[in-house]
């Protein structure tokens, strides 16, 4: 019988301690997925999401924490990423796509993070509420990716 | 973050020996990069065989970089795995953006077209 599973896990407002969240992700998902290149693009994901969350949330300040919920289940993969710091403006993560370099000069050197959440996740949302601000992004898992159990 | 680097006629060959180009590597990275193209070496040829993951942050090195040569030198990278591909692929950047060879020799082959 497959079950939904859930995972909660909390780093400091460092930049040194995000790709513990990204080897927790693949630890998790190893059985389950077996493309590595989509491994990757998720773990790229929520990377993005909890250096977005110390960068503009924190300002690059240490001393916060940044709190990651992931539900496994059977076709489908949540994210929540919470912060307690700046709100980031709904209207800007819903107008992030990534710069088309053959369209749009000059090429920004920046900027791509909420772009790259977009392009990879089925569904993104954010809230805050009670002094949390929550980034929340839903990703299905196809059918021939999934391992049965 | 450590940086192998090599002379090869006109071109320094760079090797990026760890597996992440991310948030908590890209500042030290650029500043590395940048130090190179500011000691005069426009031509560089960035070895990313050993790095699996590479996230927005390392990509605004990259173009950094870039940015830094001003037009008068060239920056390409070679050993490009798949996990970097397919970041450079979702962003674009593979269209004229970032010069990617294949391998070392084709690299240095369009950096030095005299050879």
């Amino acid at each position: 019988m497959t079950t939904e599973k859930r995972i909660t896990l909390c780093i400091p407002s460092r930049h040194d301690h995000v790709a513990l969240l990204g080897q927790a992700l693949q630890g998790l998902l190893q059985e389950k997925i077996q493309d590595k290149g989509e491994l990757y693009l998720l773990e790229l994901a929520l990377c993005e999401a909890a250096v977005n969350c110390i960068r503009h949330a924190y300002a690059d300040k240490p001393g916060h924490i940044v709190q990651v919920e992931i539900i496994l289940g059977p076709n489908e993969l949540h994210f929540r990423i919470q912060d307690q710091g700046s709100s980031l403006s709904r209207q800007k993560l819903f107008q992030a796509e990534l710069q088309d370099p053959e369209q749009d000069l000059p090429v920004q050197e920046c900027g791509r993070g909420l772009g790259l959440i977009q392009a990879i996740m089925d569904q993104v949302d954010y809230s805050s509420s009670s002094g949390w601000n929550c980034l929340w992004m839903r990703k299905t898992l196809l059918q021939e990716k999934v391992c049965k159990d | 973050m450590q940086i192998q680097s090599e002379n090869v006629g006109q071109v320094l060959v760079l090797r990026l020996l760890n597996s992440r180009l991310d948030s908590a590597t890209a500042h030290d990275f650029k500043g590395k990069m940048v130090d190179f193209v500011l000691q005069g070496h426009l031509y560089l040829a960035l070895d990313l065989s050993q790095v699996e993951f590479m996230d927005s942050s390392g990509l605004s090195a990259l173009l950094s970089t870039i940015k830094t040569m001003q037009g008068r030198g060239r920056l390409v990278v070679f050993g490009v795995g798949r996990n970097v591909a397919q970041l450079f692929s979702l962003t674009r950047l593979d269209r004229g953006v970032i010069e990617i060879h294949p391998d070392q020799e084709t690299a240095l082959q369009a950096l030095n077209p005299a050879d």
